[in-house]
């Protein structure tokens, strides 16, 4: 997906003239539903002191949240596939509990926890790792017999084989789950915040919303948005220098 | 030749299925001798890859057993090297750390491993590609590195399930050739299943004829008489293909 293309350009282009010309020069649209390219300008330079802070702050606990989550998770899976005896004990506890949505523990969190950080973070975690447990769990149930036996043929033990076999194996075929689980993550900081913070980007777009300040929840949602989205490449990046030995990439549907 | 290495008595599988209990064979009775290239025949079903699987130890029979000089056999060793049909070769490591993979999960010290990794991918013709990953190699290439895998453990014995398989005629051909040069070396007894009749009658010394078990013929074992060193040029012999017409008569007149 290459952001600078020039068809892209165009489009995107076309876009947003057509927005500024409407909100600028026209009154089709009251303010209050769709502000002017400039109101959200006007609207990033109010927010200039508060931005960075609650910027870092949301960060902070987005990333941490996905990293608990994410490590987490994949324990939990490999915990899972290695151990028939752990699989059969918890197992079907975590089957009851892993449809429970997470948001839906906004409010017990509340109860429990009260307002602060940590509850955020957990929130994040929590939803997090049930996308990766079930992602790694699975990886590693299908992937192929004959390396497994390869491996034990060669005459490498149980605990061997899970971290020299299972472990590169199914690395690239979380790919998917984890840049699934980081997009998640973005989204439950927001609900997160919802719930009681008192900084933040997601706080700062309530007050930003009680104030019927269209333009600025645009703008936050706009620095969500560029967040995510490097998050993601970030994580693209670090996954191509990884996955050197898959022959990812080289499917093309074009020449069919 | 020598003592028999491994002796199989009254060996016999079957699994559970959905209408009931499915005999794959029953009966199977045959001794291996030290240092001889012993290959099993058969057409598709008649379980001969089971047969091996049992001998590797990744299935028990359900009948019977198999005993390596006197004693049952239980589960997996390096001493059974598997070269599979399937591609085993680990994509995640280089060729030189496939090859050193049985070594070093057998705590041989990196000076020794190094030494044994050289020789065994000098003598598959693979020195040089140390440091290259299986999605550069070409089918046959895999095989090679497969076969220096296992080699490289000094096993007692070699199981190879129809290792050539996957790939092309002519690769075929020449891994035939190099694999009896590398036996005529090092003499170490061999398994080899396979559904290729001609190659089965160039490589082995005897061959195990395995029908499927609803025809009910017993298994039949004949003698390859042609001398060693095996000359690629033996495939014209006419006593080879006279020899090849009556093993086909042996698979004709069943019906499948």
């Amino acid at each position: 997906m290459k952001l600078g293309n020039f068809k892209s350009m165009i489009f995107f282009g076309i876009i947003l003239t057509i927005w500024a010309i409407i909100t600028l020069l026209t009154d089709l649209i009251q303010p209050i539903f769709i502000p002017s390219p400039i109101d959200i300008f006007q609207s990033l330079w109010k927010m200039r002191n508060n931005l960075p802070m609650a910027t870092l702050v949301s960060l902070s606990i987005t990333l941490s949240g996905f990293g608990i989550g994410l490590v987490g998770g994949v324990a939990l899976g490999l915990g899972i596939a290695y151990s028939k005896n752990f699989l059969e004990t918890v197992g079907p506890f975590l089957d009851f509990t892993r449809p429970v949505p997470v948001l839906a523990l906004i409010p017990l969190f509340l109860l429990w926890f009260g307002i602060g950080v940590s509850p955020q973070v957990l929130l994040v975690a929590l939803g997090v790792s049930v996308i990766l447990g079930v992602a790694t769990y699975e990886a590693v149930r299908n992937m192929p017999l004959v390396y497994i036996r390869a491996a034990s043929n060669l005459g490498a033990d149980k605990k061997t084989i899970f971290r020299t076999v299972v472990i590169p194996y199914i690395f690239p075929h979380l790919i998917g789950a984890i840049r699934v689980g980081a997009a998640v993550s973005w989204g439950l900081d927001v609900a997160a915040e919802f719930m009681g913070a008192q900084i933040g980007l997601g706080y700062n777009m309530i007050v930003r919303q009680i104030y019927l300040d269209t333009a600025g929840i645009i703008t936050i949602v706009i620095i969500y948005s560029i967040l995510a989205i490097t998050m993601d490449q970030i994580i693209r990046k670090i996954e191509s220098k990884l996955t050197r030995w898959t022959e990812r990439g080289k499917i093309s549907f074009e020449k069919i | 030749m020598g003592n028999n290495i491994m002796e199989i008595k009254n060996l016999g599988f079957a699994y559970e299925t959905d209408h009931g209990k499915y005999e794959v064979f029953r009966n199977i009775n045959l001794n291996i001798k030290n240092n001889e290239f012993f290959c099993v025949i058969g057409p598709s079903g008649c379980g001969k890859t089971t047969l091996l699987n049992i001998i590797a130890g990744f299935e028990s029979p359900t009948e019977g057993a198999v005993y390596k000089d006197g004693v049952e056999i239980k589960g997996v060793s390096h001493e059974r090297a598997v070269v599979f049909q399937q591609d085993a070769v680990f994509p995640w490591l280089t060729v030189y750390q496939n090859v050193e993979y049985g070594l070093k999960v057998r705590n041989i010290p990196p000076k020794i491993r190094e030494e044994k990794v050289k020789q065994f991918l000098g003598i598959v013709g693979l020195a040089g590609f140390e440091k290259a990953y299986s999605r550069e190699l070409s089918g046959g290439m895999r095989k090679r590195v497969d076969l220096a895998r296992a080699l490289a453990n000094d096993p007692e014995i070699l199981l190879m399930d129809e290792p050539f398989g996957s790939v092309d005629a002519m690769t075929k051909e020449k891994l035939q050739i190099e694999l009896t040069e590398i036996w005529e070396s090092s003499k170490k007894t061999v398994i080899f299943v396979t559904h290729d009749l001609e190659e089965a009658l160039f490589l082995g010394d005897r061959i195990a004829i395995m029908q499927h078990i609803r025809t009910n013929i017993p298994l039949k074992i004949i003698d390859v008489q042609f001398k060693r060193p095996r000359k690629f040029y033996l495939k014209e012999d006419p006593e080879f293909q006279s020899l090849r017409r009556n093993l086909i008569e042996e698979f004709r007149l069943i019906e499948s």
